[in-house]
């Protein structure tokens, strides 16, 4: 306590850090799930797909459970990249955030558009399925673990973490320079995610490239400003003082979604029975 | 700080835009269906030619969870979706190898064959919305 110590005030610090994280957390993962129980996936109640539904539909998917996948990813990615990229300034931090949406996008016409022709839905099988899932969310239960301690604890209070996970977090969180973000974006398509999925089996019948490819594209563009919010915020919220609560935060809900998804994936192959309810 | 408010503020008229583009667009027979039939329900299954039938609402879950059904007789489990794009519209039943898309709108029929006596489980195709039927002898 004694200020002739700021190893021991600097170790506080980092435990306050927590105090207002876990709450944060809590209070983001009770909404998410007060969401999903209000029933927000009722809100859709048309039967015919216009662009325009095509749209609120990506509003209301960024909010229901496909945000504990491809929101939970892409927060355990951007927080990772604004908390590594402590050199960059300007635009250039933001490229591998733009690479992901651009990918996302574009992916979604032109697959959607594929669909529209080719008359068949690109969905992957039940152990494609599961073994994309148990990779996602394996990455994201590294990434989140990571987040946790980026900022405040010192390789001194560092809990022993495993050296091979500590250097695969390492290796993801370097590879902004690359097209990853671009070939994650791209990947979301096939995500397990409800209303991806039943967009896609109505692309089918549009029989056209444009039709397809625009009702997926209207889509994206439905679900873009809440995962813009999503992957953005880590970028404006990093320089400020908060941001060690930040990057926490962000870390304990990337853990909770991380869980969140890998035990669900274990129920889709039957290997324990469901068990949530959202 | 300011940028937390915004944020907040932004997924409000968010939630908010949805909830008012969804109200006008539907009609008015087409309410939200009420997440509260937790309870076992045998309304749901019938007999027809000697194939029991039992129905599923799917959206937003599958209603109801827990159905109750005979034993050992040609069952047919019928799925009934309206307006569905939410994650009940892709069907999974590990036990049978199964997944299943459903149309937005309409009636799928599963063959169960004569299923023995025990809880049959399934969930939606992200594993969180679950069903069961209890065959009983």
């Amino acid at each position: 306590m004694s200020t002739s110590c700021p190893l021991c005030e600097k170790k506080e610090t980092k435990w306050a850090d927590f105090k207002i994280a876990v709450p944060i957390a809590i209070a983001f993962v009770g909404l998410f799930i007060m969401l999903q129980k209000l029933g927000i996936v009722n809100l859709v109640n048309t039967s015919s797909v216009t662009y325009g539904t095509a749209f609120v539909i990506g509003i209301i998917a960024s909010l229901s459970t496909c945000l504990a996948v491809v929101g939970g990813l892409l927060l355990s990615m951007s927080a990772t990249f604004a908390s590594t990229s402590q050199g960059l300034r300007g635009a250039g931090r933001f490229k591998p955030i733009f690479l992901f949406h651009a990918g996302r996008i574009v992916s979604f016409f032109i697959l959607g558009g594929l669909i529209g022709v080719v008359g068949s839905a690109f969905q992957l099988g039940i152990s494609g399925t599961f073994v994309l899932g148990i990779i996602i969310g394996i990455v994201m239960l590294i990434l989140g673990i990571n987040l946790l301690d980026v900022f405040h604890f010192t390789k001194k209070f560092q809990p022993a973490m495993p050296k091979f996970i500590s250097r695969h977090a390492l290796g993801i969180s370097k590879l902004n320079h690359s097209l990853t973000p671009l070939l994650v974006g791209v990947a979301t398509f096939f995500l397990p995610c409800g209303f991806t999925q039943s967009m896609q089996i109505y692309t089918l019948s549009t029989g056209n490239f444009l039709q397809g490819g625009l009702t997926m594209l209207s889509f994206a563009l439905g679900t873009l400003p809440v995962l813009a919010l999503v992957s953005f915020s880590s970028f404006s919220i990093k320089d400020s003082s908060k941001s060690g609560v930040f990057f926490k935060s962000a870390g304990l809900i990337v853990i909770i979604f991380a869980l969140f998804n890998l035990i669900n994936n274990l129920v889709i192959i039957g290997l324990i029975p469901p068990v949530f309810n959202f | 700080m300011k940028n937390t408010i915004t944020a907040i503020l932004i997924a409000l008229v968010l939630i908010g835009g949805a909830f008012i583009f969804s109200k006008s667009s539907s009609g008015p027979d087409t309410g939200p269906i009420v997440n509260n039939n937790n309870g076992v329900s045998g309304s749901n299954v019938k007999i027809e030619n000697g194939v029991q039938i039992i129905e599923l609402k799917a959206k937003g879950g599958y209603f109801p969870r827990t159905s109750v059904a005979k034993a050992g007789i040609p069952t047919i489990l019928r799925f009934n979706t309206s307006g569905t794009f939410d994650c009940s519209s892709a069907v999974r039943i590990p036990s049978m190898n199964l997944s299943r898309n459903l149309p937005i709108s309409g009636a799928t029929d599963i063959e169960l064959g004569n299923p023995s006596a025990g809880t049959f489980r399934g969930s939606c195709g992200m594993g969180m919305y679950p069903f069961e039927v209890e065959f009983q002898n």
